[in-house]
């Protein structure tokens, strides 16, 4: 924690004498901070515990990912639990609130967006990986004057990053809805309660904005990395 | 280290003081503090076009006059506004249908009536809407049409109508060849004239025929035509143009004209006229590709009003069906011979129409009064009802519980609808009040019944609402007196001193104390009196348009001061601001001492202050007379010296001022642009962007008892910031505080009520205010590293709820749902079970702490809570509905607990079966195992289906209970009480259970724990089960 502490400090003062910054020295800041690009990239996987709360209740739940993109979220509720999985191929979900007790695969187009979700940020070396990066005009958010860094996937999708200009963590990302009566219409994931989990700044706090308005806000209490993980619990149990 | 933190302690340090410096204007981001929309859609507004996705007819785009740009992915069933963020005053669409993401929006809409609005130019999106770029001609203020090359893309033709109030060389045909990033003028005739129509053959996309219009507004008149005026053809992409005339046209001059070349026959081309002669005027048909022209029609609705009406559509499959826009739509399929007119209740005054080319029977057409579509050939038409771009030119509330809003809307009437209502508020719960065009509209201030309400040129009537009768109070000139002089939009104001008293104003000043049955004259006339600003009777140019709209010389503009009767204001369309002390005896005009200040400037709204006698507060627009300035003002002396409030940070001309009731510093501005709002007396203001789109903000009131401020939007219908009191309390020395904790006052915990039936998507809703208890705190910087978060502590001390804090620099409401949390409880897969423990009693009323812990900070304060209905569900009732609440809630926990504990027995016995030594043993284990299974499986019904096939057990039973105790405020019946002590008597006999296999598992435990790998048992407690 000191130590990365200490370069937030640093990079504190590197702002107040750097008069224009480069997409590069926001990126390498923004690297240094959070723990190092080669601390994220030897991460394997997460197990992070934590609570949702979506219209006025709170919800326990469980999210295991690994790389490259497999992920399983396990929500609680009232003792029967809300699935949401990728397998790396399906996208499959157990949604007790519409009538399913049975695990149901998703529709082709999403799991399609379901396997854009890399465990590894596509911004972090993103070049390599086939992406395109700019540094965009400032943009105010919560308050902040802040570095607006615009991703461009390589499938096309636009993604804004905005950094705190003088911690150079993003304090909200800005996505586009893929699909359904909701496409293009921005999603806002604001960041905070950044914390250090075994050498890195991860934040433990997470609030999604659709036009403006809260829909949901995730606590993580607790982020295991490199947990073990049971990879068959990813694959959509019909198919076991 | 230590050399680092004191220099970065130095930039900090150097950071306040200049934070300190700027705090000298009080400007602060309103974070959370959101405007809420309230519709209407029930009479939606003014369509100025629209356009369709081709090969995907579910995918269109409207653009309103003042209300932006509308995305339907669902042929209209739902709605989405894609153009908040822009000037919403939308004059052309243009789809590439090759590639339909990609959009084009001309700004500025080319149906030039007196109230129209402004655009800046010509948008472009590449992603279907969702993010849209300016490409230029930010000068034309309005643009007529687009027309895409197909055969060449990033080639396009701009029909620029230009500016309407003045001369601008910006305006005639553009061309791009790069998509947009240079443009070229190809076409030009003067400065007063511009392009209203454009047309492109669709076998040559080099040809196209121009429609060139001379014409101009003012205040006081409007001139459609002159010899600007003319119809031009180019075949060669623009780079020449020809003038088309004689072969069977009228002589020149023209005004405003219409062409369209029939998409499946390049020959066939209709054109309206608006000739200087009436036997010229009409529909003019080529057969031969412009060569020659046959007059084919001078119906009423293809030479009524052409300045709104210029538009023609063709039907893509079939050159001899003609739609013609107007008053009423009409149709021929003779090519203009004769004509059918569109009735079956579509809305009047008809500006865009779009004929399916998969489907020529399938029409969608855009009205002063919404979008309609027809799947007949334009027989019957259904109405859009979720698209609320109402133009409201005045608001007003009343008193009632909750509040309801009064408005008059340009072409669509007076109406009045209710700030909440149960489900949201919907098309039905508008009332319609009174026709016309609608204006000012207040409810009397003590007669439920009674509204007064408004239509054009100073249509008063006195409306009541038991019966639906209107008398109309319009007062009527005597012997000896001269004509009055009504504006388009005549001021109506109500006595803030005295419920009884109005006043209304021609270019006199009238007031009634009887409801308007009579008016006396208080004024002399108060304008300028100058005859050359009074030729409505003489406007319209080539087509007499004597409706009223440039009646000049008249006050629009009525207030009487809140602190004192004698004080009234009134305020002109010709530059005046008069002001009496005596109650109407002498008047002095103030204008004269307002600096800066062009002759003539309209006032557009008068502000008496509420806390200073003497005071005031005025807005100026000189936009009709192409003077696009800012002019807010404030005097102390009863106008012998004013000083202007505009900053730099206010976009558009002022339309209205309002001043807080509580705050005298805290001030409203409407713009053309949006709300403006300063913290500071106007000595900085702010945009208040926060789900207000940029759209004409024309009216707002702040609520007297409701602390809310209600907007009327010329486009977006209105909006409502519900709570203004966060913004009351803020004072400079806050600017620099961590935390700063702003009341609300105690929340009312409202009752449930049924909302709406299952309507489907097709009707507008619009949402009621936030149900929650709010938390709201300034902080001056944005929270980002380590912890923070929220606790709720009960009367006891007792954390009930720990809440996600809000991290923003500026204004933070956190909702406190008004609800305990939800009991834990055990699966269940039956629906209403889950329902039943998951929809929870709501909070005792009384006072709770609100703890805010940012890092190793804690900052605390409280909320008080009230019950709404406290007086039709008396305490004790309340009391024993909590009660027997508690009782289920408790049940819930030990059902639960019982469930999970014995898991856990279960789990050990069944582990331990297969580690032990003899058979027989495992066999007892194993037995044990199964038994307790079997009983386990007697507490939960996990066997449904989550609907229809669902059973019951212990579980069920105590939510469903628990579901229909919580739905009703007052006491359980007594079926209800009796069930649940049944259900305690049996929940007690199932801990006994659970203690008696707990004794059984124990006993083994004790027996084989540490033989082999056998552990011991370990039984959860209640306290760890309600932590996990």
């Amino acid at each position: 924690m000191k130590k990365v502490l200490a370069l937030l400090l640093f990079s504190s003062l590197a702002l107040a004498t750097l008069q224009a910054q480069s997409l590069d020295e926001v990126l390498q800041n923004y690297y240094t901070n959070i723990g190092g690009l080669e601390t994220w990239q030897s991460l394997r996987s997460t197990r992070t515990i934590g609570r949702a709360n979506q219209m006025g209740m709170e919800f326990p739940f469980t999210m295991v990912m690994t790389r490259p993109n497999k992920q399983k979220l396990v929500v609680d509720i009232q003792g029967t639990q809300f699935v949401e999985a990728f397998d790396g191929q399906t996208a499959w979900t157990i949604n007790p609130f519409m009538g399913g007790t049975e695990p149901q695969k998703k529709s082709d187009e999403e799991s399609t967006e379901a396997g854009k979700q890399m465990f590894e940020d596509d911004l972090m070396d993103y070049a390599r990986k086939g992406h395109k990066a700019s540094l965009e005009s400032s943009e105010e958010v919560d308050g902040v004057k802040t570095l607006v860094v615009k991703l461009t996937t390589k499938d096309g999708d636009d993604r804004f990053y905005y950094f705190d200009p003088e911690s150079y963590v993003p304090i909200m990302i800005r996505t586009f809805a893929a699909a359904g009566q909701m496409k293009g219409m921005p999603v806002e994931q604001y960041l905070s309660d950044y914390d250090e989990v075994d050498g890195m700044m991860m934040p433990h706090s997470m609030t999604t904005k659709v036009n403006g308005q809260v829909v949901a806000q995730l606590t993580f209490d607790k982020i295991e990395t490199n947990v073990e993980v049971d990879e068959s619990q990813f694959t959509f149990p019909g198919d076991k | 280290m230590r050399h680092l933190t004191l220099s970065f302690l130095l930039v900090l340090s150097t950071l306040a003081i200049i934070q300190a410096q700027e705090a000298a204007s009080l400007k602060i981001p309103f974070g959370d503090l959101r405007a809420r929309d309230i519709g209407p859609a029930v009479m939606s507004g003014r369509i100025a076009t629209l356009a369709v996705v081709e090969s995907k007819p579910q995918v269109m785009y409207i653009g309103a006059a003042g209300g932006g740009i509308w995305k339907s992915v669902s042929a209209g069933a739902s709605f989405m506004p894609v153009f908040d963020d822009h000037v919403q005053s939308i004059g052309a669409l243009a789809i590439d249908q090759a590639h339909p993401d990609t959009v084009w929006a001309g700004t500025g809409e080319p149906w030039v009536r007196n109230s129209v609005s402004v655009g800046d130019g010509i948008y472009v999106s590449v992603n279907g809407g969702t993010t849209w770029t300016n490409k230029g001609l930010k000068e034309s203020e309005r643009i007529a049409k687009v027309l895409l090359d197909p055969d060449q893309p990033g080639t396009l033709y701009v029909a620029v109508q230009g500016k309407l109030w003045a001369d601008s060389e910006e305006r005639g045909v553009y061309r791009t060849t790069d998509f947009g990033t240079t443009w070229e003028r190809v076409l030009y005739v003067n400065a007063s004239t511009g392009c209203a129509d454009l047309t492109m053959d669709p076998r040559d996309p080099n040809i196209l025929y121009a429609c060139m219009w001379d014409h101009r507004r003012s205040p006081h008149f409007f001139r459609s035509g002159g010899e600007g005026s003319g119809l031009y053809r180019t075949t060669d992409g623009g780079a020449t143009w020809t003038e088309v005339t004689g072969n069977g046209l009228p002589d020149k001059p023209y005004g405003r004209m219409a062409v369209e070349i029939a998409p499946s026959s390049s020959d066939t081309i209709y054109l309206t006229v608006e000739a200087k002669e009436k036997k010229d005027k009409g529909l003019y048909l080529s057969v031969d590709a412009g060569q020659s022209w046959v007059k084919q029609s001078s119906d009423f609705n293809t030479i009524v009003r052409p300045f709104y009406f210029s538009r023609l559509a063709i039907d893509p499959n079939d050159a001899a069906n003609v739609y013609k826009c107007g008053l009423n739509l009409i149709i021929s399929d003779n090519a203009g011979k004769t004509w059918r007119t569109v009735g079956s209740g579509v809305h009047s005054d008809i500006h865009a129409v779009w004929i399916d080319p998969n489907n020529s029977r399938h029409v969608v057409i855009g009205t002063d009064g919404g979008v309609y579509e027809s799947y007949d050939g334009g027989y019957a038409f259904r109405m859009y009802m979720n698209l609320p771009v109402s133009q409201f030119y005045h608001i007003s509330v009343d008193n009632d519980q909750p509040f309801n809003v009064y408005g008059g809307l340009q072409d669509n009437g007076s109406w009045v609808g209710p700030s909440r209502s149960p489900g949201g508020i919907s098309n039905a719960d508008w009332a319609f009040t009174a026709g016309g065009d609608g204006f000012y509209s207040f409810r009397h201030p003590t007669d439920k019944d009674v509204v007064f309400a408004e239509s054009q040129g100073g249509g008063l009537v006195r409306h009541n609402r038991r019966d639906g009768q209107s008398k109309n109070i319009k007062p009527i000139p005597g012997k000896d007196e001269p004509a009055f002089r009504f504006n388009w939009n005549s001021p109506i104001a109500l006595s803030p001193t005295n419920g009884e008293r109005m006043y209304f104003a021609a270019q006199l000043v009238f007031m009634s104390e009887d409801r308007g049955d009579s008016w006396k004259r208080i004024s002399p006339d108060l304008t300028t009196n100058d005859p050359a600003r009074q030729k409505q009777k003489e406007s319209g140019g080539y087509s007499l348009d004597n409706s009223g709209a440039e009646n000049n010389t008249t006050i629009v503009c009525l207030a009487e001061s809140p602190l004192d009767e004698q004080e009234v204001w009134a305020g002109t369309d010709d530059g005046n601001l008069q002001v009496t002390t005596d109650g109407g005896a002498t008047w002095a005009n103030t204008s004269p001492h307002i600096p800066g200040l062009p002759p003539f400037t309209w006032c557009t709204s008068i502000e008496p202050d509420h806390f200073r006698k003497g005071t005031a507060y005025a807005t100026f627009d000189g936009h009709k007379q192409g003077d696009m300035n800012r002019y807010v003002f404030k005097t102390t002396d009863h106008g012998k010296s004013w000083t202007s409030l505009v900053t730099d940070d206010i976009e558009g001309y002022a339309l209205v001022i309002r001043q807080d009731l509580v705050n005298p510093d805290l001030l409203f501005l409407g713009t053309e642009f949006g709300l403006f709002i300063t913290l500071d007396g106007g000595r900085s203001w702010q945009r208040f962007s926060n789900n207000l789109p940029r759209v004409g903000v024309r009216a707002l009131v702040v609520h007297p008892r409701d602390h809310a401020l209600v907007i009327g939007t010329h486009g977006r219908g209105a909006y409502i910031i519900d709570d203004l009191r966060p913004l009351r309390q803020i004072t400079a020395d806050m600017a620099g505080e961590e935390l700063v904790f702003l009341k609300t006052g105690s929340t009312f915990i409202e009752l449930a009520r049924p909302g709406d039936w299952f309507g489907g998507a097709g009707n507008y809703v619009a949402s009621n205010p936030n149900p929650n208890a709010q938390i709201t705190y300034l902080m001056s910087k944005r929270h980002t590293f380590g912890k923070m978060y929220i606790e709720v502590l009960d009367q006891e001390g007792q954390v009930i709820q720990e809440l996600p804090a809000g991290k923003s620099a500026g204004i933070n409401i956190v909702q406190l749902p008004v609800r305990y949390p939800m009991p834990k409880a055990a699966p269940t897969n039956n629906r209403m079970a889950m329902f039943g423990s998951m929809i929870t009693p709501t909070l005792d009323e009384g006072v709770y702490t609100v703890r805010v812990h940012k890092g190793k900070q804690t900052f605390e304060t409280t909320l008080e809570l009230e019950q709404e209905a406290a007086d039709r569900y008396p305490a004790e009732e309340r009391k024993l509905q909590a009660n027997t609440l508690k009782k289920l809630f408790d049940l819930t926990e030990q059902l639960g607990y019982v469930y999970y504990a014995s898991g856990d027995l279960q789990a050990w016995a069944d582990s331990t079966a297969g580690k032990v030594g003899s058979k027989k043993d495992q066999k007892g284990l194993q037995s044990l195992a199964d038994h307790i299974q079997a009983w386990r499986d007697t507490l939960v019904a996990l066997d449904g289906d989550g609907y229809v096939a669902e059973s019951e057990a212990i579980r069920e039973e105590i939510s469903t209970l628990y579901l229909e105790v919580s739905q009703y405020p007052g006491a359980p019946s007594l079926g209800q009480i009796r069930k649940t002590d049944l259900l305690q008597q049996r929940m007690k006999a199932h801990m006994l259970e659970l203690e008696r296999y707990h004794g059984a598992v124990r006993a083994l435990s004790d027996k084989w724990s540490g033989k082999g790998n056998v552990r011991p048992v370990e039984m959860r407690t209640m306290e760890a089960y309600k932590r996990a």
